[in-house]
């Protein structure tokens, strides 16, 4: 008890020097606090960013590869690039299966989709159909055209995609695609039933409910009777100079159903359907997306494609988060070195001045460690209070700070994207949506994570404890070695 | 029965120069000792080895018939010898009356704050320190002053033997004759073992034994 007593005395009795740890203690607190709090909330962000946006992986064309495969094959087997492409394995659905069955997988999906005409519609376009095709107006992004042949197989004026799952269905997810009449098909059925978009329906005069006859551009004595359970609107950004949406022409059904076409289609070679398969899957984390390549590789994926994830998009985004985080932590650490350069040099002047009291206590009988302890809590007193001080104000300073930090990082990115855009000699939008015709040149813009709620909670609290309870060891560190080190006799006869 | 006994007492400085070698003696309580010498005999040596400030290089120091060396040294300081050192050693931000509680304090004396207060007052009257005085920061008294609150320090927890290192060493005449009766008055009175390092004659003049260092320190003269 008496040592408490008289280690408050102490500290009323040296105010200035306390006073001087104290301000240095509540500078240190401030950027710990500030810093902690920034550094957890940035990781908590991270944390719950990656865990609502999961990891996909795609399966797509390795063009690298493919190109050397052609060049390959034509030097050996004197094969023309076509030639070799007609022969390059599709991906079907039996390959998706077998490669979403993997311990790395939380789940995958997948869409085929097929090219069909139809016999009670038509193509909602502003072609004129009479007039001769060099004077129709130019159509840049789908370069197959209406009536056009791919694999020697005559395309059609629809697009039909079949889905797998809802979860399949991004546009609807994210909001681009809004069913406005009816609802969408049961996923799970092979039952013809299809969803259209409302300018398709508006060019027809089609409601829900009725029936459309979808036909087989290689033979047109094949037709299917598809029911119209739903029409949406597509909000996405238009892509071409048109009055009509980007999905138009498309028709979307479930897997089931346009499998079933499909299935029918291969029956006879005149009225096998081409088919492009896509799948996406969704894996447990960011860990395993070199095991899950691998895995894909050891299953028979050929080198002639290759797997993509949106993991480089996620890490964009989180970018000026990560930035802000790895700097705060280097600020806090340099903060804490010269705090604990400062405070030990005030240790040593404190020891200095106070050689002698050390020395008096010890000859009368005063046990090293009750001396130490004694330094011990004087320390900890005033590092508690300049915690306190610092923590409220800290607190007052993280959001304003964090939000200042954290526009300039964003701003900082966004310069530097601009510059890369500038370079390909191209205006930025704030937003580039994916197939605009600049895509094709453009880096992707990145939809930066700009809200930081850097709140002090417990876990920074108790950083900041940890924080305190090092720093006052380090400030008595020298009090520590010169108290276990010189004994009464020397420090008295130093004196003298 | 002795209270002290030196016996074959050696101390060497640490660069190997020998200043005690097998001393030898004995200290009996109600007795004043002055141990004298020329100054480099050692004195203040054996005197620190008395208080378990230092450790002798071989020999024994016995108190009560026991080897301090086997002694918990701090509690030894703090219970079984009181130590005047020529210099005072008091600490200047405390008063006189809280020097002599601290003292208190630390060796774990059972009594109430007021009751070590009124204690420690007790005290420093015995050796003239009234309570004006008493509650005076240390710097704000005479060097007789703060002898005195030195030797209340010591005697704070009653210990049986002072030791005392040339304690009138800074102190005029007059100062030094009241610290030799305060100092009698604890031997002749209170039966205490009082063992003075000076080179004081009128010190040497009021002890009842005189133990010439030099005497019996068989240090050789070729060293």
């Amino acid at each position: 008890m008496y040592i408490l007593k008289n280690a408050i005395k102490n500290i009323t009795r040296t105010k200035s020097r306390n006073i001087l740890i104290g301000i240095i203690i509540v500078v240190i607190s401030i950027a710990s606090c500030v810093a902690l709090s920034i550094k957890n909330s940035s990781e908590k962000l991270i944390e719950s960013y990656k865990s609502s946006n999961e990891i996909e992986a795609e399966i797509t064309l390795n063009r690298e590869n493919l190109k050397g495969n052609a060049r390959n094959s034509k030097q050996q087997n004197n094969t023309s690039i076509s030639e070799f492409m007609n022969n390059v394995q599709r991906l079907n659905v039996d390959d998706i299966n077998k490669y979403g069955q993997s311990e790395y997988v939380k789940d995958y999906y997948y869409t085929i989709e097929t090219e069909l005409n139809s016999s009670n519609l038509s193509k909602a376009t502003i072609e004129d159909e009479n007039e001769p095709p060099d004077l129709k107006m130019p159509n840049m992004n789908n370069m197959k055209g209406g009536n056009g042949t791919q694999n020697n197989k005559v395309l059609g004026d629809f697009k039909v995609i079949g889905y797998s799952s809802l979860n399949a269905m991004e546009e609807f997810e994210e909001g681009t695609y809004k069913i406005e009449e009816g609802s969408i098909f049961d996923i799970n059925s092979d039952e013809k039933q299809c969803v259209i978009s409302q300018d398709l329906a508006d060019e027809n005069s089609v409601k829900v409910g009725d029936n459309i006859i979808l036909v087989n551009p290689n033979n047109e004595a094949f037709t299917y009777e598809f029911k119209v359970v739903g029409i949406y609107s597509d909000f996405s950004k238009i892509e071409e100079f048109t009055i009509f949406s980007n999905s138009a022409n498309q028709i979307l059904t479930s897997y089931n159903a346009l499998n079933d076409i499909y299935s029918k289609s291969l029956e006879n070679s005149e009225t096998n359907l081409n088919l492009e398969t896509n799948a996406k899957f969704i894996l447990n984390n960011e860990d395993v997306i070199e095991s899950f390549k691998s895995e894909l590789t050891s299953k028979g994926l050929s080198s002639n494609y290759t797997v993509t994830t949106n993991l480089e998009t996620l890490e964009n985004n989180l970018k000026p988060i990560k930035n802000l985080s790895t700097f705060v932590t280097t600020f806090l650490i340099i903060v804490l070195i010269i705090g604990a350069i400062v405070l030990v040099v005030i240790g040593m002047i404190n020891i200095r001045e106070r050689k002698y009291e050390i020395g008096v206590l010890r000859s009368i009988g005063m046990k090293r460690y009750k001396v130490l302890l004694q330094f011990i809590i004087e320390l900890t007193i005033v590092s508690f209070v300049s915690i306190i001080v610092g923590t409220i104000i800290g607190s007052l300073l993280t959001v304003p700070i964090s939000n200042a930090l954290l526009k300039s990082e964003i701003e900082s990115a966004k310069t530097s994207q601009t510059q890369v855009n500038n370079n390909f000699g191209m205006e930025m939008p704030n937003k580039m949506e994916k197939g605009d015709i600049r895509n094709n040149f453009a880096i992707e813009s990145t939809n930066y994570v700009d809200k930081l709620n850097a709140v002090i909670d417990i876990k920074t609290i108790l950083e900041l404890i940890g924080i305190g309870v090092v720093l006052t060891l380090v400030s008595s560190s020298i009090s520590m070695i010169f108290i276990s080190r010189y004994s009464p006799l020397k420090i008295l006869n130093s004196r003298t | 029965m002795s209270i002290f006994k030196l016996e074959n007492v050696c101390y060497s400085y640490e660069d190997g120069k020998e200043v005690l070698n097998n001393i030898n003696y004995k200290f009996d309580k109600s007795k004043i000792y002055a141990i004298t010498g020329r100054s480099g005999t050692g004195k203040t040596t054996l005197l620190s080895l008395m208080s378990g400030l230092d450790k002798p290089k071989s020999g024994k120091i016995l108190y009560e018939e026991n080897d301090i060396s086997k002694f918990d040294n701090d509690n030894y300081r703090s219970h079984n010898v009181g130590i005047v050192f020529q210099s005072f050693n008091l600490l200047p931000h405390l008063s006189a009356i809280e020097n002599v509680v601290l003292s208190m304090d630390v060796a774990g004396i059972k009594l109430s704050e007021k009751e070590k207060q009124q204690r420690a007052k007790l005290l420093l009257e015995e050796v003239g320190i009234n309570n004006e005085k008493a509650n005076k920061r240390i710097l704000k008294l005479s060097g007789g002053e703060q002898q005195r609150v030195a030797i209340a320090r010591a005697m704070s927890y009653d210990p049986e033997v002072i030791l005392a290192d040339e304690p009138t060493g800074n102190l005029d005449k007059h100062n030094e004759e009241q610290i030799i009766d305060i100092f009698k008055n604890l031997a002749h009175k209170k039966n205490k073992c009082i063992i003075i390092v000076t080179h004081s004659k009128n010190v040497s003049n009021n002890v009842d034994e005189i133990f010439d260092l030099e005497k019996y320190n068989k240090i050789s003269k070729n060293k």
